[in-house]
């Protein structure tokens, strides 16, 4: 337990971040190229087509990983917010603010790709659907908490006051989606969320879980990539960035 | 020497926010105005079937009054912010939560409540009958300290900054969604004649919540911007 | 009557304190403190972190580096103490123009554990404002509203006063007037801490310069 607390505030330092980063980058970048090949193999020729829906509830091995994690990412972004309150860290400033435009993308995904399973199930490009609904307001939070670290131009001073909405947002996000869920059983009478997703098949379900494992890989690697250039932006005037810049002009002569 | 203790400093601050803001005549009376012109925009665009329009109205009523309370929020603590006194009143040795909750008050004193009291107005404008008209006034009286606070943490956020009334709107109204499910079921729930106590309980449990936690965001949210 | 504002020996200090805005460093390693009955003048050209400091030893901004003591304590752990011993005005004076002068003295009640004198139109008298108890602060001068400002400060009782360019606005006989009231301040035994980027000719107070 203690190994791991020192190792973790040995990284909450700018410039070991920056060298850790460098490391795990191909890693995870790789991971995620390989099991997006292997899920949507999986997606497209493994997974046999729905008894009910045909071949196009395979769209939910794009749906579903990307609702997951917009939902994943926000926590990751409160938590990271949290810390940098707490602690003061630079480099969980940075992580926060880099999470934002991530988890946005993959609300307005999983609201895209959501419309897109609706036409050809229903016939509309939008239903007020209790999860789409919530996704969209989980997206409005998001771009609140961008809009609002834009607006600031002091970067810790943007940090922690988007740390402060990011904890705001995580208190009432349980309460949109039960109040959401609640509004939609009301005016829908008992029938089941129209994008629910059927009832799961083991050969369904593991290209579900391979796609989830590839989303995973990607926001970690884009996650840290952004975050880096955070950093080295914070940085700019420190020694450290001066000499890598240095390092990186010589090896280019 | 006169020894000053935390209720006086709290009567202090909220008896200077409400002359303040019963001076400034405009500011205090111009949210109201906002608020009957918004509803009467649905009549006149959606047209002036009694049917439809006691069907729409709790809804209504309530669009217009989270967005004239976030209108009226835009001053709540700019005012301060510019000519000094926030700082002030982050530096007094009494509880800067016990102050804070007095300007928040004095916000609600000021724009919620008047806002309760139009609500027979807006209900005839809609054709609201006698029982809907209750309900929306108890939704209104338990949702409108909700729509200071929450809207008190979106102004302390976004103090300062260019364009603040609309980024400030934009963090509120996301956050006040639930209350609005809750509050419009709940007269619609009474014009049908089912029970309410459920919708009551909700929107009771989402103000002790804010009441309980926006002072604390609002206060961290202050010192952050004024850092 | 005198009030010995004061217990003891009361100390506001500087350890090694750095502080930084927009990413760069404004200044390091500083080191200083204020005891009773003394008078420091930070200078420093515009941009060198003069009211970055200010603020720094309210409270508002947290230092990069070092930390500000009061009684030997970081001022984190003392709020509550070091804010009844403390009368800060920034640059905005701090009052309000929607409200009287009269009203704004009132108001200080909020502000401090502790008035020293709540015969209002006396102090306003002492302060170069007789007659303009019922004005309301927006028509005051520039001068006038620092004069206000600085009238707010005298009736809280507090031992330590900080200020950011306190004579701005003000002209000849307000500077002399404000010079007696610091001289009476630190002769009570209070401490200032203050701005400035006039020269100031002071008579009979020394004060301790530092640059920024």
């Amino acid at each position: 337990m203690n190994n791991m607390w020192q190792w973790l505030t040995k990284y909450a330092s700018p410039m070991r971040f920056y060298l850790l980063v460098n490391k795990l980058t191909p890693w995870f970048g790789w991971s995620a190229v390989i099991l997006f090949l292997a899920g949507l193999y999986g997606a497209f020729f493994y997974a046999p087509p729905d008894y009910q829906q045909g071949e196009s509830f395979r769209i939910i091995y794009v749906h579903v990983p990307s609702a997951w994690m917009s939902m994943f990412v926000y926590m990751v972004m409160a938590t990271a917010g949290a810390l940098g309150l707490i602690w003061k860290t630079k480099v969980s400033d940075a992580i926060a603010r880099s999470c934002a435009p991530l988890g946005a993308s993959f609300a307005f995904l999983a609201l895209a790709t959501g419309s897109l399973w609706g036409k050809p199930m229903w016939g509309a490009w939008w239903v007020w659907d209790a999860r789409l609904t919530s996704e969209l307001i989980l997206l409005f939070l998001y771009l609140g908490f961008i809009a609002l670290q834009s607006a600031i131009d002091d970067r810790r001073s943007a940090a922690r006051a988007g740390a402060v909405l990011a904890l705001v947002g995580v208190v009432n996000i349980p309460i949109i989606h039960y109040s959401v869920e609640w509004w939609s059983t009301l005016h829908q009478g008992p029938t089941v969320s129209k994008l629910d997703t059927p009832s799961i098949h083991i050969d369904m379900l593991i290209p579900l879980l391979i796609m989830i494992t590839a989303f995973m890989c990607y926001f970690a690697a884009m996650l840290l990539i952004r975050a880096r250039c955070e950093i080295i932006d914070q940085e700019k005037n420190s020694q450290w960035v001066g000499e890598l810049v240095l390092g990186m002009d010589a090896q280019n002569e | 020497m006169i020894i000053t203790t935390g209720f006086d400093a709290f009567k202090s601050i909220l008896v200077r926010d409400i002359i303040l803001g019963l001076r400034n005549q405009s500011d205090f009376v111009n949210p109201l105005i906002f608020f009957i012109i918004v509803i009467t925009m649905f009549p006149l665009s959606i047209g002036p079937e009694q049917e439809t329009l006691r069907q729409l109205a709790p809804a209504i009523v309530w669009v217009a009054a989270v967005l004239a309370s976030s209108l009226s929020l835009d001053g709540l603590f700019r005012t301060d912010f510019e000519d000094g006194s926030l700082e002030q009143i982050l530096l007094s040795p009494h509880s800067s939560m016990l102050l804070i909750s007095a300007k928040i008050l004095s916000h609600w004193i000021l724009s919620g409540l008047p806002l309760i009291l139009l609500v027979i107005l807006s209900g005839s404008l809609l054709y609201l009958p006698i029982t809907g008209v209750k309900t929306l006034l108890i939704t209104l009286l338990l949702g409108t300290p909700v729509l200071s606070l929450v809207g008190a943490i979106a102004g302390a956020l976004t103090m300062g900054l260019r364009n603040s009334g609309m980024l400030q709107a934009l963090l509120t109204l996301p956050l006040l969604l639930p209350l609005l499910i809750f509050s419009v079921s709940a007269v619609n729930n009474a014009l049908k004649g089912l029970l309410v106590s459920g919708e009551f309980y909700f929107l009771g449990a989402i103000l002790v919540l804010a009441l309980t936690l926006a002072p604390l965001a609002v206060l961290s949210a202050l010192k952050i911007r004024l850092g | 009557m005198e009030t010995n504002l004061s217990q003891s020996n009361s100390t506001l200090s500087v350890s090694k304190l750095g502080c930084s805005r927009y990413d760069s460093m404004l200044f390091s390693n500083l080191n200083f403190s204020v005891s009773n009955g003394q008078l420091i003048q930070i200078e420093g050209e515009n941009g060198s972190g003069k009211t970055t400091l200010l603020k720094t030893l309210c409270g508002f901004i947290e230092p990069e580096e070092g930390e500000v003591l009061w009684q030997g304590e970081n001022i984190r752990s003392v709020r509550e103490a070091y804010a009844s011993e403390l009368n800060y005005i920034g640059h905005s004076n701090g009052i309000k123009s929607g409200l009287t002068c009269i009203e704004n003295l009132k108001l200080s009640t909020a502000f401090t554990s502790c008035l020293i004198t709540t015969d209002f139109e006396q102090v306003l008298k002492q302060f170069g404002l007789a007659g303009h108890e019922d004005s309301f602060s927006f028509s005051l001068s520039a001068g006038q509203k620092r004069r206000l400002a600085l009238a707010c400060l005298s009736i809280r009782k507090a031992c330590l006063w900080i200020l950011d360019e306190p004579f701005t606005s003000l002209d000849e006989p307000g500077k002399n007037a404000m010079k007696k009231i610091f001289h009476k301040h630190l002769q009570t035994g209070g401490m200032i801490l203050m701005t400035s980027h006039d020269l100031i000719q002071w008579d009979g107070i020394t004060p301790i310069t530092i640059r920024l």
